[in-house]
C-alpha cells in the first residue's frame, strides 16, 4: 500500500496495512526549537529551519526527515503574501495581510486584540465593506505543479487551512472580547461577522482548490470550538451560529473538489461531534485526550462507525515530560483506542512544541510503526 | 436589574442601574444585588448553561454598572471588601481572563488595580509596596511565561512583602500543582472561583493579624 492507499482506506474506515502518520502542516507541525533539537538527535544539523509561521513559530521540515518517520502526509499551502501586505511595526510586532495585528509574546507571536481590523466598527455596513487581503496568483504560484507531483510520488496531499475558519476568523477581526461580546448583545452584528468571515473563506478555499484540487486527498480546515475544561461557546449557539456556516463551507469545499473533509478543533467538542458528522465531516482532529469528555476509547466507541480521527497522542503531558516508555505505552494505547477498524490517523495533539524532547518524537512514531500494523494487538503491554 | 444581569439583559440592566442611581437606591445595596447576579451567573457558568460569550458579557455589563456605582461608594465612605492588584505575567500577553476575573471582583466589592499584560515582576513589587493589596493576583496563558510567577513571588520574597500579601493564581498553564510547586496561596481554575478564593484569603489574611 502506498502512503494515499494507506489515508484514503483508513478515513473510509477501513484498515489498512499500518496505522498512516502524520507530520507537517498549521497543526501537526513542529515550532524551531523542537526541529532544532530533533535536527541534532537525528544527526542531521546541517538541514536548514525555516520558519514560515510566525504565530506559532513552525518550521518547514526537510524531506530526509518526514522519509525517516515514514509519514504519508504532505502538506500544501498558500505561498506567503506579498512583502508590501505586511506591514513590520518592530521586529517585535507585525501586521498581517488580513489586518491582524501580532505582537511577540515570549516565544510565539500573539495576536493582539485590541488592535483587530474590525474592533472599532459598529455598524454592519463596516462589516460587509471589510476587504480582506486579495487570493492574488502569487499566493498560488508552483502549487498546482507540487500537489501534482507529491500525488504522483504517492503521498496523501493536504490542502492547509491558512486562517481561522467561521467561528474563528471573526474572533481574529473584531477582537475575542468584542465578539463573544456581541453573540450575546448584539447578535445581528455578530452574523454579520460570521458571514462576512465565510464569504472570504470560500473565496480563498475555491481559488485554492481551483489550482490543486485535482491532485489533493483532504482539505484541512481549521476552526477552535473547544478548551479544556468545555466548548468555547455552549453547543445551542454552536448550532444557531456555526453550524450551518460550517455545513456551508464543507459543501463548498466538495464541489470543488474530490477531497476529503479534515477539522482541527482544539479541545472539548464532544457536544458537537454528532453533528459535525451530520454535516459531512470525515476527519476531527486532534481529539485533545485531556479535554473534558474526549477520551480516546469513548470517541470511537460513540463516533468511529462514523468518522475518522487524527491526532491522539497527548501533547500537554506525556509527550513534553514523560519517559521514552511512557510515549510508547501513550502511542500503544491510542492505536488501541481508535485503530480497529480503521479510522484513525495517528499524530501529536498539536504542533510540537519546544519543551518536547526529540527522543521522544522519534520514540512516538518508531512506537507507531511497532505496534500500528494491522491487525491492532489489541493485548499488547497489558 | 439582577434579573436582567442574570438574564444578560445588557441594554435593560444599565437603564435600571442608572435609574437605581438617579433614584438614590443604597449603593451598597447595588453592589450586594450585583454579587448575588454573580453567585447565579457563576452556578449557570459551573453548570454548563453559561459559556465564555456569557462570562465576558457579564464582566462588560457589571463593569459599567460598578463605573456609576464607584463615586456613591466613594462619596458614602463604603470600603472595599479586599485591594487586589492583578496582571498577566512578563512575556504573556493574553488578558481575557484576566480582564473577566478583575470585572467580577470589583463586582464583589474589591478594589482591584490592574496592571495589564507583559508585566515585569518588578512592576508587581512596586505596585505590592505601595499599594499594600491584600491580594496579588497572577494570570498566565502559556507554560513558557508562567515561570514568571516564581519570579514575583521570589521578588517580594526577597522585599520582606511575600507575608504581606496573599498569592492567587491562574490561566491555561496553571494548575494546583503548579501554584503549589511556586509557593503561590491558591489557585483558581476559573474567574468564578476567583472571586470566591479572594473572598476567602482575604478573611485569612485577617485572622492572620
Amino acid at each position: 500500500m502506498n502512503s494515499v492507499e494507506r489515508v484514503l482506506t483508513t478515513i473510509n474506515l477501513k484498515e489498512p496495512d499500518r496505522v498512516p502518520l502524520d507530520l507537517g502542516g498549521p497543526i501537526s507541525g513542529i515550532t524551531k526549537i523542537a526541529y532544532d533539537g530533533l535536527k541534532t538527535h537525528l544527526e542531521m544539523r546541517e538541514l536548514p529551519s525555516v520558519v514560515w509561521d510566525r504565530m506559532q513559530q513552525l518550521v518547514e521540515i526537510d524531506e530526509r526527515v518526514l522519509q525517516r518517520f515514514g509519514i504519508d502526509f504532505r502538506h500544501i499551502r498558500l505561498n506567503p503574501p506579498r512583502k508590501e501586505e505586511i506591514k513590520e511595526v518592530s521586529g517585535e510586532s507585525f501586521v498581517n495581510e488580513w489586518g491582524i495585528t501580532f505582537r511577540r509574546s515570549g516565544y510565539y507571536f500573539e495576536i493582539v486584540d485590541d488592535l483587530s481590523p474590525l474592533y472599532k466598527a459598529s455598524l454592519i455596513d463596516e462589516v460587509e465593506s471589510y476587504r480582506g487581503p486579495k487570493p492574488h496568483e502569487g499566493r498560488f504560484r508552483g502549487l498546482r505543479e507540487k500537489a501534482k507531483k507529491l500525488s504522483e510520488q504517492g503521498f496523501a496531499v493536504t490542502c492547509d487551512a491558512f486562517t481561522g475558519g467561521v467561528l474563528e476568523l471573526p474572533v481574529w477581526l473584531r477582537g475575542f472580547k468584542k465578539f463573544y461580546h456581541d453573540l450575546v448583545a448584539n447578535p445581528e452584528f455578530a452574523d454579520a461577522l460570521l458571514d462576512r468571515a465565510s464569504e472570504l473563506l470560500k473565496l480563498f478555499w475555491g481559488a485554492f482548490l481551483d489550482e490543486v484540487g485535482d491532485y489533493a486527498h483532504i482539505a484541512l480546515i481549521g476552526d477552535d470550538y473547544g478548551m479544556q475544561q468545555g466548548m468555547l461557546i455552549s453547543p445551542k449557539m454552536w448550532r444557531e451560529k456555526v453550524k450551518n456556516r460550517i455545513r456551508e463551507l464543507f459543501s463548498f469545499v466538495k464541489q470543488k473538489a474530490k477531497v476529503k473533509i479534515e477539522l482541527h478543533s482544539c479541545g472539548s467538542v464532544r457536544p458537537i461531534v454528532g453533528d459535525l458528522i451530520e454535516i459531512g465531516l470525515d476527519v476531527l482532529n486532534p481529539v485533545q485526550p485531556r479535554a473534558k469528555d474526549m477520551d480516546s476509547f469513548q470517541l470511537k466507541e460513540e463516533f468511529g462507525d462514523r468518522i475518522c480521527f487524527h491526532g491522539g497522542i497527548d501533547i500537554q503531558y506525556v509527550l513534553p515530560t514523560g519517559s521514552r516508555k511512557d510515549v510508547q505505552d501513550e502511542v500503544k494505547t491510542k492505536i488501541q483506542a481508535f485503530a480497529p477498524g480503521g479510522g484513525y490517523i495517528l499524530g501529536a495533539a498539536h504542533n510540537l512544541q519546544p519543551d518536547v524532547p526529540p527522543s521522544n518524537i522519534a520514540a512516538m512514531y518508531d512506537a507507531a510503526h511497532r505496534y500500528g500494523r494491522y491487525p491492532i494487538d489489541q493485548m499488547a503491554g497489558e | 436589574m439582577e434579573k436582567a444581569v442574570v438574564e444578560l439583559a445588557e441594554e435593560e440592566a444599565n437603564e435600571l442601574a442608572r435609574q437605581c442611581v438617579e433614584l438614590n437606591v443604597d449603593p451598597e445595596r447595588m453592589v450586594s444585588t450585583i454579587s448575588e447576579a454573580l453567585k447565579v451567573i457563576g452556578d449557570k457558568y459551573e453548570q454548563g448553561e453559561y459559556f465564555l460569550p456569557e462570562l465576558v458579557t457579564a464582566g462588560t455589563m457589571m463593569s459599567s454598572i460598578i463605573e456609576l456605582v464607584k463615586p456613591l461608594l466613594t462619596a458614602k465612605g463604603v470600603k472595599a471588601k479586599g485591594k487586589v492588584i492583578i496582571g498577566t505575567v512578563k512575556n504573556d500577553i493574553h488578558d481575557l481572563g484576566k480582564t473577566i476575573v478583575a470585572a467580577l471582583l470589583i463586582s464583589a466589592g474589591f478594589e482591584v488595580l490592574d496592571l495589564g499584560t507583559d508585566v515585569d515582576p518588578n512592576k508587581f513589587l512596586a505596585a505590592a509596596k505601595n499599594e499594600k493589596p491584600e491580594i496579588v493576583a497572577m494570570s498566565a496563558l502559556l507554560s513558557t511565561t508562567r515561570v514568571e510567577m516564581k519570579n514575583v513571588i521570589d521578588a517580594l520574597e526577597r522585599s520582606g512583602l511575600r507575608r504581606k500579601v496573599k498569592i492567587m493564581v491562574g490561566g491555561g498553564a496553571v494548575t494546583q500543582e503548579f501554584a503549589s510547586k511556586i509557593g503561590a496561596d491558591a489557585y483558581g481554575k476559573d474567574a468564578i472561583e476567583a472571586v470566591r478564593i479572594s473572598t476567602r484569603l482575604v478573611r485569612d489574611k485577617a485572622k492572620e493579624r
